[in-house]
């Protein structure tokens, strides 16, 4: 093993910059080259959008003080808005509707007709929605022919080959005339009443809309997580290889004081409160901890790489192969509740487009979608389909994805099982219990380290790794303090900064074709999926949408629980097996993509 | 070449994208909804930059767009009962209708006090209809019960008011006599007002013609400044004051609260802006129109003479104030009322319905503000906290909270609590300083304070956590569901309305004692002897062993069910306000 390398806080400071934030941006933002030209203005443009409505939303209190509200008081409460809210929203739908429509247009078919049928469904519901066609009259009618007209376009093209520019510039102007002249018919027929239709539709459209972005939100989740723990364990191994030994040791005894106070504290509250369920709570870490062991070691073990010892950039590999299956989870867990949302538009819209038609069908259908069977079914199916991606992958010697997927499948499993009123529920574990199964483990590690005389500086690196890992666990949202503050917006930093991130850093498949899709749709595909969360998340912020930003951030809480939980034992994992799994920069074939519901 | 050919391609792109957006942004921009300027006639009229008054125009409704008399009246129809209330809107809306309906007619509701020459007051209340054709009054009120209602309107103002101009109209009035009137317009001596000069004669069969001699004067933005009534000899001054209403000195009524049903007029009270007790008048919400309007509690009910099927008594109005917007949170301190509204407005009342004070605010309100020593203090929906000195008005301090608020403050134990939505609860003293701060779940329930001074503050999480005075976590527990309402204690039992139902928690340790499922979204309500909880038409006792009694089917007086009822205490003993606007005597549920 080599001697410390000389290092200095700017080292560290540039070294951390580098690793954790330029060059996942690097790798992952979104580039033109490859893409037609035109496709890339577009790109641009959705690029200005998007940083437009970052801006509103860190601007969110100076833009509500500056702005005319509108009130709604027809529904018992009052709700009270921005103006110019309701038409933003609008036609930022419009855009991100067209982005995914086109973007979709030569994909896998189940995407495509999923897409086609979503979008109809919510432009459907804004159309109708109005409250008065006959006051309307051309406007609502010229509203109906773009849409239909849309919907052609898109049916027709099936088995056309046009370009994605074309399919996009022709959606983006089919739709937005579409919502526009639905706007302006509800204006007009609201006129004549003291209701404020375009207020209660949009917020109405709203329960269901923020439901369709819980997948992205789930992935913004994980990926400030990510952020963090490459953050810590980046540290860690830069330490671990600069750092002088006794540097080190100091600052892992520093930790480990502190961490082995809180674990002192959890203990001690445990075995006074309610000992039996703590004690069972721990097994159940313990036990979930080492079937991710055995997963990552048969899954990881099986690829053994001759590395140069440079672990620093293991860490963020680490994270970013873990990042990809943020949305593909994302869309699992919540597919219940996106298919409840669509067939609720679309009940919405039967409502009022056939009244005489029985909708019966379609609630008894959301009620079923919506009961604990069915989400255990859901889970179930996740967990199931995480294994079997492992054992794909894991044939393809994708060894570390493989290994990602199979303890992502334990943590998740673990949760279905022990969720409920069985037996088993009472092995329920906490992440903060994870806290301390890690803190016991870089006890045990120093404790061997010192027995045997091998306490060196890799040991001791791998002793603070560990206990970073360890406080991470108590609190993986760790961005959501720094955030918070500077958004004043606490409660919703974490998925804020998650969707930024994961935008400007996971556009690097999407420069490649699929075997479904050329790379422009791709591109495009990913651009409305991203605008169309952010949109969302602005309109709440703007808006003070309590509800939509309780049911966002409640995802994200879901996706720290579960897969943020799974990365950092990955995390562990990783640094107790040297030379075992590490993906050092590979990017995944685009065969992998296939599968993922967002080509991305 | 090819880098031409791409930047060309990307401009395209860029610009067709940049090209269509325009496009819609502008025609979204030009579907919004925009205020109309006021236009001839109707620059006499108020707006929005007019001082508030007794006698109020609606600031929205002078300036806003058209809107149709029977969709403007429904609030109105919505709180009215008797005959001669529903028959004066029916009227209206049908003269409304008549006029041009939904597209062109406004309506303008106002309140004016009335001082005869003998020194007696009272007060008005008038509908009038504002069309193309000009000013009309289609219906008044005095607060003594007696009401007139025109048909066709009585043109008040023409559409040309230039001064020379003349009118002339006849009609029936209440469907049983006849008027004929005549007007002018005259200069005023104060420049940018006009008087209009009318003569009304009221004409019932078998009797002497009643001439009525009425001089209005009307400023640009100000409405009708003054307007006085030669009627057959008597002078009545009618006059929209800014300022106190001459009401006669507080009372305290003989008795605890109306032996029989009482009937407010025009009153359709908003549930969720509990009524307030400031001096002896019952201070409410109207939901319908977003009045605050007043009702005298020392007066006596009035015999309603054309009762036939109607309630037999009714409550006279004191006062009616429109604050602006939609009211969204109100509270008294016994002798003034503190009003927010979504115009981000802070604005205080006296007991006589005068503005003390206005204030504005960067937002919206969480809800009700919460009056703290000197101080009266509310949290905004950006979790701003802003302290205003409750006699002036002065802002005296404003802090922020980590994240939006949209549970309303409490006060307990001298301090002013607020939970934000990320879960953290802070007090503050009255001079804005931080005496505590505690961190729960995701807060967007009511909060409540106790009498011993802790605060029960329930998370988005389903877990409920009872803080000392200090901010010490005295206990937490698990919900079946999530808080519906404030809390209310009694026997040492907290009484907590959840979504689940209504649930009791041991005051000291907050283990489970009870719950009433089907009492689920029901609101509970302290009161002399004790705590009730309604819901709908149903009102029960509960003692720390859960429900104890209980009845059902409450009945408006015109022999209804009641929809939703609140509990209202004064002169120590409690009523029951029903949303329809009729206040019920204490039901024997001991």
């Amino acid at each position: 093993m080599s001697g410390p390398r000389s290092w200095t806080v700017t080292h560290y400071v540039t070294g951390l910059a580098t690793n954790v934030v330029i060059d996942p941006i690097r790798n992952g933002t979104l580039r033109l080259s490859g893409h037609s030209p035109v496709v890339a203005g577009v790109a641009v443009f959705v690029g200005i959008v998007y940083a437009a409505l970052l801006a509103a939303i860190a601007a969110a209190r100076p833009l509500r003080a500056a702005s005319d509200f509108v009130a709604d008081t027809s529904r018992g409460g009052v709700s009270v808005i921005p103006s110019f809210l309701v038409p933003m929203l609008l036609f930022l739908l419009g855009l991100s509707f067209a982005l995914v429509l086109a973007g979709s247009q030569r994909s896998h078919p189940i995407l495509r007709g999923t897409m086609l049928v979503a979008v109809m469904a919510i432009v459907g519901s804004i159309v109708m929605v109005v409250p008065s066609r006959e006051t309307a009259g051309t406007i609502w009618w010229l509203s109906v022919s773009c849409l239909a007209a849309a919907a052609l376009y898109c049916v027709v093209m099936w088995w056309g080959r046009t370009p994605a520019s074309l399919d996009f510039l022709l959606l983006f102007v089919l739709l937005e005339a579409t919502i526009a002249a639905a706007y302006r018919s509800t204006v007009v027929g609201q006129a004549s009443s003291d209701l404020r239709f375009d207020i209660v539709t949009t917020a109405l459209l709203l329960t269901y809309l923020t439901l369709l972005a819980s997948p992205l939100a789930f992935s913004g989740g994980l990926s400030a997580v990510g952020v963090g723990v490459a953050t810590l364990a980046w540290s860690g191994d830069f330490l671990r290889r600069r750092g002088g030994v006794a540097a080190v040791t100091v600052l892992a005894a520093v930790i480990a004081v502190w961490q082995a106070w809180l674990t002192w504290g959890n203990v001690r509250q445990g075995l006074s409160a309610e000992p039996d369920a703590w004690l069972r709570g721990m097994a159940g870490a313990l036990l979930v901890a080492s079937v991710g062991w055995a997963a990552w070691m048969w899954c990881a073990g099986r690829r053994r790489v001759e590395t140069d010892g440079d672990r620093e950039d293991d860490a963020v590999d680490i994270v970013g192969e873990a990042g990809r299956f943020g949305l593909p989870i994302g869309y699992g867990l919540q597919s219940a509740v996106l298919v409840s949302a669509i067939l609720g538009m679309v009940s919405v819209g039967l409502a009022v487009l056939a009244p005489d038609v029985s909708t019966e069908a379609i609630g008894s259908v959301i009620e079923a979608l919506s009961t604990m069977t069915a989400a255990t079914a859901v889970r179930c199916a996740v967990v199931a389909g995480l294994l079997a991606a492992a054992v794909v992958l894991a044939r393809r010697q994708r060894w570390t994805l493989a290994a990602v997927a199979a303890v992502d499948a334990v943590v998740i499993g673990s949760l279905v099982l022990m969720s409920g009123d069985g037996w088993l529920s009472s092995w329920a574990w906490t992440p903060e219990q994870f806290g301390d199964l890690g803190v016991v483990l870089a006890g045990l590690l120093a404790i061997r380290a010192i027995a045997r005389r091998t306490w060196n500086r890799d040991v001791a690196g791998l002793v603070l790794v560990v206990l970073l890992m360890s406080a991470l666990m108590r609190q993986a949202a760790i961005l959501e303090v720094p955030i918070g503050l500077l958004l004043s917006a606490s409660a919703t930093a974490l998925l804020i900064f998650g969707l930024a991130w994961g935008f400007v850093t996971g556009g690097s498949s999407v420069h490649e074709d699929s075997a479904h899709a050329h790379r422009d749709r791709r591109l495009l595909l990913f651009l409305g999926q991203s605008l169309y969360g952010i949109a969302l998340v602005a309109w709440a912020v703007i808006g003070k949408e309590v509800d939509a930003l309780a049911t966002l951030s409640e995802v994200t809480a879901l996706a720290v629980l579960t897969v943020g939980t799974s990365l950092i034992l990955v995390t562990v994992y990783q640094q107790l097996s040297p030379g075992v799994g590490g993906a050092s920069g590979r990017m995944p074939s685009a065969t992998l993509d296939e599968r993922s519901p967002d080509l991305h | 070449m090819t880098s031409r050919r791409t930047a060309g391609g990307v401009a395209l792109g860029l610009g067709a994208s940049l090209a269509v957006a325009a496009v819609a942004i502008g025609t979204f921009a030009w579907a919004t909804p925009r205020a109309e300027a006021p236009v001839g006639f109707r620059a006499y009229l108020e707006t929005t930059e007019a001082p508030l008054s007794i006698a109020v125009t609606p600031p929205e409704l002078a300036t806003a767009g058209p809107i149709t008399a029977t969709s403007a009246l429904a609030g109105f129809l919505k709180g009215l009962a008797g005959i001669p209330n529903r028959a004066i809107a029916a009227s209206v809306a049908a003269e409304a209708d008549a006029l041009g309906g939904s597209e062109s007619v406004q309506i303008l509701r106002s309140m004016s006090a009335s001082v005869n020459d003998d020194g007696t007051t009272g007060s008005l209340f008038s509908v009038r209809l504002v069309s193309d054709t000009g000013l009309q009054k289609a219906a008044e009120m005095s607060s003594s019960g007696l009401a007139f209602w025109y048909s066709p309107p009585v043109t008040e103002l023409p559409a040309d008011v230039t001064p020379g101009s003349t009118w002339s109209g006849s009609g029936s009035v209440n469907g049983i006599a006849d008027y004929e009137s005549v007007g002018r317009i005259e200069t005023s001596g104060t420049p940018d007002c006009i008087v209009a000069a009318t003569t009304m004669q009221l004409i019932i069969e078998g009797s002497d013609p009643i001439v009525y001699d009425v001089r209005t004067t009307w400023c640009k933005g100000q409405g009708s400044t003054t307007s006085t009534d030669v009627t057959s000899g008597r002078v009545v001054s009618v006059v929209p004051a800014p300022g106190p209403q001459d009401l006669p000195d507080a009372q305290p009524a003989a008795t605890s609260a109306y032996p029989d049903p009482l009937a407010l007029p025009f009153l359709s009270p908003s549930v969720l802006l509990p009524a307030q007790v400031i001096g002896d008048m019952l201070v409410t919400v109207n939901s319908a129109t977003e009045d605050i309007v007043a009702v005298p509690l020392t007066a006596s009910p009035s015999e309603d003479a054309a009762a036939g099927d109607e309630p037999a008594t009714t409550l006279p109005i004191g006062w009616m104030q429109h604050p602006g917007g939609a009211v969204l949170g109100v509270v008294g301190d016994g002798q003034a009322l503190f009003v927010t509204t979504t115009e981000r407005s802070v604005i205080s009342f006296d007991r006589a319905g005068g503005l003390r004070w206005s204030a504005g605010t960067p937002d919206v309100s969480a809800g009700a503000p919460v009056v703290a020593g000197d101080v009266v203090v509310m949290a905004t929906l950006d979790g701003s906290v802003i302290a205003f000195d409750r006699a002036t008005g002065e802002r005296m301090w404003t802090r922020t909270m980590s994240d939006a608020v949209v549970s309303d403050p409490v006060v307990a134990g001298g301090y002013v609590i607020i939970a934000d939505i990320a879960g953290r609860v802070t007090a503050f003293d009255t001079d804005g300083e931080t005496a505590w701060r505690a961190e729960v779940g995701p807060v967007t329930r009511p909060i409540s304070s106790l009498p011993d001074g802790s605060v029960l503050v329930g998370d988005d999480a389903g877990s409920v956590h009872r803080l000392a005075v200090d901010g010490a976590l005295l206990w937490s527990g698990n919900l079946a569901g999530s808080v519906e309402g404030p809390a209310r204690v009694t026997g040492g039992v907290i009484v907590l309305p959840t979504t689940s139902g209504l649930q009791g928690l041991a005051l000291d340790t907050g283990v489970d004692r009870w719950i009433e499922e089907a009492w689920a979204g029901a609101q509970a309500w302290s009161h002399s002897s004790g705590v009730a909880v309604t819901q709908g038409d149903k009102i029960a006792q509960v003692s720390s062993d859960g429900l104890v009694s209980s009845q059902t089917s409450l009945v408006e007086p015109d022999g209804e069910p009641v929809t939703e009822v609140q509990v209202v205490g004064f002169s120590g003993q409690a009523s029951l306000l029903t949303s329809r606007g009729a206040l019920l005597p204490w039901p024997g549920i001991e």
